[in-house]
């Protein structure tokens, strides 16, 4: 749980809540909401097509993360989820799951180097 | 003209797919890095004490303590004035040592600046009356 923690330190994330008893520790961090190329590509599509530009402007990102131990005793199942609020330049939010299969691996790859370096106390 | 409408599609669409794994787990510096100077040890055991000042510095700082775990030894707090949210970790690594470890965000974007965190600690060091010693 303590490199889990670490884990979500590393990505920036700030701690909203843990059980330590369930495993669970819940995070969030508020960030810009698209890119700069995205805004731009959206503003000539809109002045094209003579309509208003609607466009993401930040979001809060939520992530949940429940370690339990394995069956075996010999080491823990990590779950992770991902999701987002993310709120439009007329300030209308809108809830979104994070399905990406790229990102919870790579999530996992940090979390294992995570391990490492904590144990490595660092 | 329809064809120009479809390439910009397509840009956008690449553009957010690449934007939202950014946006999770994107990182300006390794994980290595960012723990240097986020972290500094303590040579002491007495976690408790430890949190406890931590908590006492954030206030300090006017920060709001919004939770804190002693078993897992996590303490989050938000500074309105600040528009800042920052959590401390703190980990026993072995009978004489502790490791403090601290992240911020400040608005919209993680507080990447060495020097913020080096002023966080000095103030946790001289509520503590312990040297602030760098992780290697």
């Amino acid at each position: 749980m303590i490199s889990s923690a670490q884990v979500l330190q590393d990505l920036g994330f700030t701690l909203n809540e843990s059980e330590t008893k369930l495993g669970l520790i819940t995070a969030s961090k508020d960030r810009e909401a698209g890119s700069s190329g995205e805004k731009i590509g959206i503003m000539i599509l809109a002045a094209l097509a003579g309509t208003q530009a609607v466009y993401d402007v930040n979001q809060k990102i939520y992530v949940t993360l429940v370690s339990t131990k394995s069956h075996d005793a010999k080491g823990y199942n990590v779950r992770i989820e991902f999701a987002r609020v993310i709120w439009n330049n007329f300030n209308q939010a809108r809830i979104e799951k994070i399905q990406d299969k790229k990102i919870y691996t790579d999530f996992f790859d940090k979390l294992s180097q995570s391990v490492f370096l904590t144990a490595h106390n660092i | 003209m329809r064809r120009f409408f479809l390439v910009c599609f397509f840009i956008c669409g690449l553009c957010g797919c690449a934007s939202v794994h950014n946006d999770v787990l994107g990182t300006s510096q390794s994980q290595v890095q960012m723990r240097n100077y986020q972290s500094r040890s303590f040579d002491t055991n007495d976690k408790a004490m430890v949190m406890r000042a931590v908590i006492s510095t954030m206030q300090d700082l006017g920060f709001i303590i919004d939770r804190a775990d002693e078993k897992l030894g996590i303490v989050s707090g938000t500074s309105f004035s600040l528009a800042s949210k920052l959590t401390v970790s703190v980990r026993q690594v072995n009978s004489k040592q502790i490791i403090v470890r601290a992240n911020a965000q400040v608005g919209l974007k993680a507080l990447e600046e060495p020097i913020a965190y080096q002023n966080f600690f000095n103030a946790l060091a001289q509520s503590l009356f312990l040297e602030a010693h760098e992780v290697e």
